[in-house]
């Protein structure tokens, strides 16, 4: 009798919670109450957000940026006392700040989205976030396999995920292709970042569009069975263990190296350029669009333009050892001693398109 | 007459306490009508492939976090309160100290100060040892050395705290009685102070549930990783908040069954007399100074020293105080409303003992602690965001989305419990009869609690608002993504630079936050004195 009493009592009270949640949180969805209630509150809004976030037209400029404060503060504060546009960012992970621009809807104080990984803002694009715009600036500095195609988002740094190798161990003629890393000649030498990273999504997104699902299958396959120690949680931790010896080749994004290298010129790891015969070097872009719902898009875009110009673009991406998508941009001198590589010239978006299914390829092939 | 009264009063608290409940559990009720239908094809990819090996890894985590904690917590605290060995004094605070660290840094510490690359195991390697012995961090063993060593001093403090009062005495008439010493611990002393240890197990493996950050580092594949993959990698918010409720649901379970367990006895009454401390023979003691030594050098010291390591050459010119001020504001608003609602709702289950409302009321309240943060971020966030505008203009101007008001409300939900239980066992410690005996001397109900009361009370609801503090200092992707405009936080500056593998830029903001933690805990220690 006390069991069911006490077992009945507590799905009861769970019960309340949710209907009352239900009502207080599905009342406004429907019907046109959360139109006209945008446009009514709209001036109420800014006059009591003034204290902690103006939000009227002229106040200062919303960016919602994945791009993290060291990378991208400097920039911005160029923009400030170049234009004398004040400047506001929230920084968080690409999908919270996804989520949270959904949530927001028209009242949201956003006007630009920055992100790193073009899935990201495929995801926004896709789920109507970003407004369409079209820029002369824009199209003719970014190319085209590096923005979407209505223009609602444009990379701003171009970043090559590509192999690196212990420079006192490996031969960079017995290196070839990033399927190659799966023969059993690299048995116990590989090592890999984890595949929960977006930026390995995204190499294995581009794989599945250029070879097939189950030809990259058995590429993960092969890497997994290859690897020297488990996934690392970190590009960095990577290259250090390639440098200390514990492996001898892996793939990671080449900015994490030119950091390293810059804090250790001798630092005994290189980047070697694959499959220059045939699709090239797998290639990111950090980048933004203009939200939807801005009510400054025009600012919005004069930012982005100007995060796409030639004075900027050096500046943007040699801040972290990037490249600029603009082509034939002066690199940072630790950068360019790389040497150029051919870039897989394939429509980024797929990144986005395909992540879900590149996940569930990794986890089939047991890349952790 | 004075029977309508107090039943008036039962359901006005009542009503109080599952209203305050409902608040706090509201927001969760949104995952259950969670945004959009998950893609087909992903529940049974996510059933066949993800979902075995996040069970089996959890299981096996929590066994072995939950393990480690009890043997060091329990054995740690028997040891200071009834022995006397070499370093005692210190050891007896030191080993709380682990405590003002935040599990993804003291995780970060060890995986990459273990690493193949740094100094440790070049020096192993460079004696001849073989290098595949080198331990792993990132296995299952070195997530629940790592976890384990962040965790247990909830157990050490709690059941420090209780061995004060509860047990000791018992365990000598047991002892006395001619229970061997292993006999006289586990069949007196553990079921006097279950209610210490069991509570702190809790926390220690609901924190171990909800953790992300730690496990991401450990290479862990968890429920709740298997929670944040399934929204960022796989794309489905709606799957993520399905397998959050799911994992919620089991919590419920399994509390449930904890509760009916704990039931079945009944607490024991507080002994008179404090322990007193023996002195342990010189090899066991030196041994005791010993393992404490070791614990306290694993979870404390060279953690911090490696932190320092890797600071740049000028780290104050770098001092984020902004973050400082927000950590410190937002933790301590957190703490504020977090410890007067577990006053109110364990004065409530005490007037009224044996209230079933509000047994679940209760309950509810602290269900937010097995929600993993980032999850619970969601919630809120959307929860606030659609009662803005489901009550208008009006209240959309307040910024109840946008503004404090939601960091700490989703701060309060995640760790309400700890505010519950750290206010319950400080109410534990007021005997009912001296509150009648403040009565007979003629004082009313407001002046018996003040006069009386709070004195009484005031260290334990310190050492509640203390641990609170220390937990919301140290969350996360709630902070991240609730905080408004122009508030930043200590985690979060430790997020912005490691996200980014920046390591360097991490160090300081990290050790800032385990030098804000370890105010709180000094504190706590002191004041249990």
């Amino acid at each position: 009798m006390r069991l069911i009493d006490r077992s009945s009592l507590l799905p009861l009270a769970v019960g309340i919670a949710a209907a009352l949640t239900l009502a207080a949180c599905s009342a406004p969805g429907s019907g046109d109450s959360g139109t006209t209630d945008a446009s009514a509150a709209a001036p109420a809004a800014d006059a009591s957000s003034a204290a902690a976030a103006p939000a009227a037209p002229d106040g200062p400029l919303v960016v919602y940026s994945e791009r993290k404060p060291p990378l991208l503060d400097p920039i911005l504060a160029a923009y400030t006392a170049e234009t004398g546009v004040q400047i506001e960012t929230r920084i968080d992970g690409a999908d919270a700040l996804i989520e949270r621009l959904a949530a927001e809807g028209a009242n949201t104080p956003a006007d630009l989205l920055i992100t790193v990984d073009a899935g990201n803002l495929y995801q926004a694009a896709e789920r109507d976030l970003l407004a369409p715009t079209s820029s002369p600036v824009l199209e003719a500095n970014v190319p085209a396999n590096l923005r979407d195609a209505q223009g609602r988002w444009f990379g701003l740094s171009e970043r090559a995920r590509t192999i690196m190798y212990a420079k006192d161990r490996v031969d960079p003629a017995t290196l070839s292709t990033y399927e190659a890393l799966a023969e059993p000649q690299w048995k116990g030498k590989l090592c890999l970042r984890s595949s929960a990273k977006v930026y390995n999504q995204s190499l294995v997104a581009t794989m599945i569009e250029r070879l097939g699902a189950d030809a990259t299958r058995e590429v993960l396959k092969g890497w997994v069975a290859n690897l020297a120690a488990p996934p690392f949680a970190d590009d960095t931790l990577l290259l250090q263990a390639i440098a200390a010896g514990q492996c001898e080749v892996g793939v990671t994004n080449t900015y994490y190296l030119g950091r390293l290298i810059k804090e250790d010129a001798a630092f005994a790891v290189a980047p070697f350029w694959p499959n220059q015969a045939d699709a090239g070097v797998h290639v990111n872009i950090s980048g933004g669009g203009v939200v939807a719902a801005s009510d400054r898009p025009e600012q919005a875009k004069a930012l982005l333009e100007w995060l796409a110009s030639d004075t900027v673009q050096a500046k943007f991406a040699g801040l972290n050892y990037e490249y600029p998508v603009k082509p034939g941009m002066e690199l940072d001198p630790i950068v360019s001693a790389w040497g150029e590589f051919k870039a897989d010239p394939v429509d980024i978006a797929v990144a986005g398109r395909r992540q879900a299914e590149a996940v569930m390829l990794m986890n089939e092939a047991g890349w952790r | 007459m004075a029977l309508s009264r107090s039943t008036h009063s039962l359901w006005l608290t009542r009503g109080a306490v599952l209203g305050a409940a409902l608040l706090l559990c509201a927001p969760l009720a949104f995952l259950a009508i969670s945004p959009g239908e998950v893609a087909p094809g992903l529940w049974p990819h996510v059933a066949s492939v993800m979902l075995p090996r996040a069970l089996a890894q959890t299981a096996a985590l929590l066994v072995g976090v939950g393990a480690i904690a009890l043997v060091l917590g329990i054995g740690f605290a028997w040891a200071v309160t009834r022995h006397e060995f070499p370093g005692r004094r210190w050891l007896e605070w030191a080993l709380a100290l682990p405590l003002a660290f935040p599990a993804y840094v003291l995780a970060y510490v060890y995986v990459a100060g273990l690493s193949f690359s740094a100094a440790p195991a070049r020096a192993w390697r460079a004696i001849g040892l073989p290098a595949d012995a080198f331990p792993e961090v990132r296995s299952l063993v070195g997530a629940c050395v790592v976890l384990g060593l962040a965790l247990f001093p909830y157990v050490y403090l709690m059941m420090r705290a209780s061995l004060m009062r509860h047990g000791s005495a018992a365990f000598d008439a047991a002892r006395m009685l001619g229970a061997s010493p292993r006999q006289a611990f586990l069949r007196v002393v553990m079921p006097a102070t279950r209610v210490a240890w069991l509570g702190a197990l809790g926390l220690v493996l609901l924190e171990t549930l909800a953790d992300f950050g730690a496990v991401k580092m450990l290479g862990r594949d968890t429920l709740t990783t298997l929670v944040i993959q399934s929204w960022t990698g796989l794309k489905s918010l709606a799957l993520a908040t399905q397998l959050a409720l799911a994992m919620l649901g089991g919590v419920l379970v399994v509390l449930l069954l904890a509760r009916r367990w704990q039931r079945a006895t009944p607490p024991a009454a507080p002994e008179l007399r404090a322990p007193q401390r023996t002195r342990l023979s010189p090899v066991s003691g030196l041994a005791v100074t010993g393992a404490a030594t070791l614990v306290v050098l694993l979870g404390v010291v060279w953690p911090i020293a490696q932190l320092i390591a890797w600071m740049p050459s000028t780290p104050w010119a770098a001092v984020p105080w902004s973050a400082l001020r927000g950590t410190v504001a937002i933790a301590a608003m957190t703490a504020a409303v977090a410890v007067v609602l577990g006053v109110g709702i364990a004065a409530a289950r005490r007037r009224f003992p044996g209230d079933r409302w509000l047994g679940a009321g209760s309950f509810l309240a602290g269900l937010g602690y097995a929600v993993p943060g980032a999850v619970m971020a969601v919630a809120v966030f959307w929860c606030l965001l659609s009662l803005e505008r489901a009550l208008g203009a009006h209240v959309a101007a307040i910024g109840l989305s946008t503004g404090l008001f939601a960091l700490v409300l989703a701060l309060v939900m995640r760790f309400q419990r700890v505010g519950l239980s750290g206010a319950a066992s400080a109410l534990a410690v007021m005997r009912p009869s001296l509150m009648d005996s403040a009565a007979l001397l003629g004082h009313r109900r407001p002046s018996r609690w003040w006069r009386v009361g709070l004195p009484v009370l005031r260290p334990g609801l310190f050492a509640a608002a203390l641990l609170v503090f220390v937990e919301a200092m140290k969350e996360l992707p709630a902070t991240l993504m609730l905080r408004p405009f122009g508030w930043d936080t200590l985690a979060v500056e430790v997020y912005n630079a490691t996200s980014e593998g920046l390591w360097s830029q991490a160090a300081l903001p990290a050790l800032l936050l385990v030098v804000v933690g370890l105010i709180p805990v000094l504190l706590l220690l002191r004041d249990r004195r």
